[in-house]
């Protein structure tokens, strides 16, 4: 009989050098740690990591996390770690996957920037699946892939998205992702 | 993975270089509305067409607003109608004009074509009454537009039919003289016209295609100017001519998507075949929409100087390059036009005098479509309006190409004067026309004009 597994989902914050995911993940491993969907970005030479993972039953998240920690070098910078136990995912679900669409806005570059996007996304009830920014020719530029919901809210989310667009120093503008895919990829959807 | 300046440079595309989808144009096969008597026949067209077109419009501006991107025109290409009508009296044919565009008028389309004939190798009374009909019938409707196909290179040019429309143009232009003369705006004449296309005024729904079908006509001659100007900005040396084709080539690839994207989005939702996408630079009258801007940017600092035919061979074809590969059906006139009213640029030249009738019936030999949307003095006779008309014609029939004739005479205005028609179809210059009259004698002599050798190429 095999050993239950349970699922944990680990963040990690530390600096970038070569070699650092090979220490993270090793540590892993060598607990048995089996590595389901991860992402990692780096930013001003910060390395951001997120993982799903299952570990035989009897290994707990403080247990891992010690480990994690453990895995920096004397020259690094402590690693800050964070672990939870989740429950397992539901298996694929079978409705069919929403439509996916992408905000993007650009403005001067000004302190409060992304909450007035964000707020402007909750106060629509468009949910945020990605999101990321840049500074580009003095401007700010936010792109976010979202799922705004049933294609029924389509025109009051258009409607909404003019009045912002008219009552701030921000330009907003939402297109569906197929349309991204569509003229960037050779393959037709 | 779509990279971020991937995304902004598409998002740029729509928001601020007027990309759109400049037609989805619906085909609707018109045969069996044919019946014993005109009342009953123009019942079941208008029947048929409110059948399969009643969610066209809502249906485009569905999925207009689901994927942000303008939907501008929606039509419909019927049958031509000279087989619809066959044995109809030439005032039969105008009462079935009417009930074409009432038809057209009940589901909100902004146009309807197939008041239509192919006469490419000889005139059967059936068309030869519905091209009499046409003065009547196109200004005394809205929404219908007719195109003759007078010849072809397989049968060679029916000048016969050549000298009716030159008649056929005049009647038209002076029907509709307190606008302009804008009714002759409605009417094309082919050669080799496709049978499949949704670009007005020659839309039509030719014989051996589907019961009904959706086409769809892109543009983007402002994406692409955009594009080459940021090639020049950007490029360390001075890019070399094959460079700026590989941009206007993979520009159109991405506008072409977007057209083939929607296209399939509308005739999925409406349960239709979908057909061809029209892989077209349709320039419209607003600024930073214009092909004659293409030729500017790409080193002519006038338009007609030398160079611009060279100019628009290369852009019609690397348009051409781009879209094919974009599509899995491409068809209809497929290409550059340069349509002189609906391009600011192209309308800005004729008035500054650069642009001149011989330049452009020379540019009209490398780009997609032909003499289309030039005003005329209103002074030029049915005979020189037929021989401008089978010059265009004898470049398409030589060339194996389709090419086509879209002339307004602009009655009682002379060369240099200006004509507005509104809307896209923009306004521009009345184009000097040099010798009229001079060419009578060769339209007098009627008959056709053989089909051409189709080896021996020099």
């Amino acid at each position: 009989m095999t050993t239950p597994r349970n699922h944990f989902i680990i963040s990690i914050l530390a600096r970038d050098r070569v070699g650092i995911i090979h220490d993270i993940t090793r540590v892993i491993r060598d607990m048995e740690g089996d590595l389901a969907d991860t992402r990692q970005q780096v930013l001003q030479g910060y390395l951001s990591m997120i993982l799903c993972a299952t570990f035989p039953a009897p290994v707990r998240a403080e247990e891992i996390r010690s480990h994690l920690v453990a895995a920096a070098r004397q020259d690094d910078p402590p690693f800050e770690v964070s672990v939870r136990r989740i429950p397992a995912p539901e298996p694929a679900a079978t409705a069919p996957v929403a439509d996916t669409y992408v905000l993007t806005a650009r403005g001067q570059d000004r302190i409060g920037f992304l909450a007035t996007v964000a707020g402007f996304c909750a106060r629509q009830s468009i949910n945020i699946l990605d999101l990321s920014t840049m500074v580009s020719d003095g401007s700010y530029v936010m792109i976010l892939l979202v799922d705004p919901g049933p294609d029924s809210r389509m025109e009051t989310i258009r409607a909404a998205i003019e009045t912002f667009n008219r009552e701030n120093d921000l330009t907003l503008v939402l297109q569906h992702h197929d349309i991204f895919r569509a003229t960037n990829e050779i393959r037709m959807l | 993975m779509i990279r971020s300046e991937q995304m902004l440079s598409t998002v740029d595309m729509i928001e601020k270089e007027n990309l759109d989808v400049r037609a989805v144009t619906m085909g609707i096969d018109l045969m069996d509305c044919r019946c014993s008597g005109v009342t009953a026949t123009c019942e079941r067209v208008r029947a048929k067409i409110g059948r399969h077109a009643e969610r066209l419009v809502p249906v485009c501006e569905e999925i207009s607003a689901r994927y942000g991107i303008p939907v501008v025109n929606k039509r419909i290409a019927v049958t031509p109608a000279a087989y619809i009508g066959a044995g109809f009296k030439r005032d039969d044919f105008v009462l079935l004009a009417r009930a074409l565009d009432s038809a057209a008028a009940d589901v909100g389309v902004d146009f309807l074509g197939g008041f239509s004939a192919n006469v490419e190798n000889g005139t059967c009374e059936a068309a030869r009454r519905l091209m009499l009909a046409m003065p009547a019938a196109l200004s005394g409707t809205g929404k219908v537009c007719g195109s003759v196909n007078v010849g072809s290179t397989r049968y060679g040019i029916n000048m016969d039919a050549v000298a009716v429309m030159g008649q056929v143009i005049r009647d038209l232009a002076d029907s509709s003289a307190d606008s302009g003369g804008f009714a002759a705006a409605k009417l094309v004449v082919f050669t080799n016209q496709p049978g499949a296309n949704p670009f007005m005024a020659g839309a039509i729904h030719g014989p051996g295609q589907h019961e009904v079908v959706i086409n769809v006509g892109v543009s983007g001659p402002g994406v692409i100017a955009r594009a080459l100007e940021r090639k020049l900005d950007t490029s360390e040396l001075p890019p070399e001519l094959q460079e700026l084709a590989d941009e206007i080539k993979q520009t159109a690839f991405r506008v072409t998507r977007c057209g083939e994207l929607i296209g399939h989005r509308v005739a999925s939702s409406l349960g239709v075949p979908f057909g061809i996408v029209d892989v077209s630079l349709a320039p419209t009258p607003r600024v930073g929409d214009s092909v004659g801007e293409i030729l500017r940017i790409m080193g002519v600092d006038d338009i007609g100087a030398p160079g611009s035919t060279a100019i628009v061979a290369l852009l019609n074809d690397a348009v051409k390059k781009g879209g094919t590969f974009a599509s899995q059906n491409a068809g209809g006139l497929s290409g550059a036009f340069i349509p002189v009213c609906e391009d600011n640029e192209l309308a800005a030249a004729v008035e500054k005098g650069t642009l001149v009738l011989e330049k452009l019936e020379a540019m009209t030999a490398v780009c997609s479509v032909g003499l289309d949307m030039v005003a005329v003095p209103g002074s030029v006779d049915a005979a020189t309006l037929a021989a401008i008309i089978a010059d265009e014609m004898a470049i398409g029939m030589i060339n194996n190409k389709t090419t086509a004739a879209r002339i307004i005479p602009v009655p009682g205005r002379e060369a240099g004067e200006f004509v507005s028609f509104g809307g896209l179809f923009g306004e521009s210059a009345i184009i000097q026309v040099r010798n009229i009259g001079r060419s009578s004698r060769f339209v007098s002599f009627g008959g056709k004009i053989p089909a051409p050798l189709q080896s021996l190429k020099n």
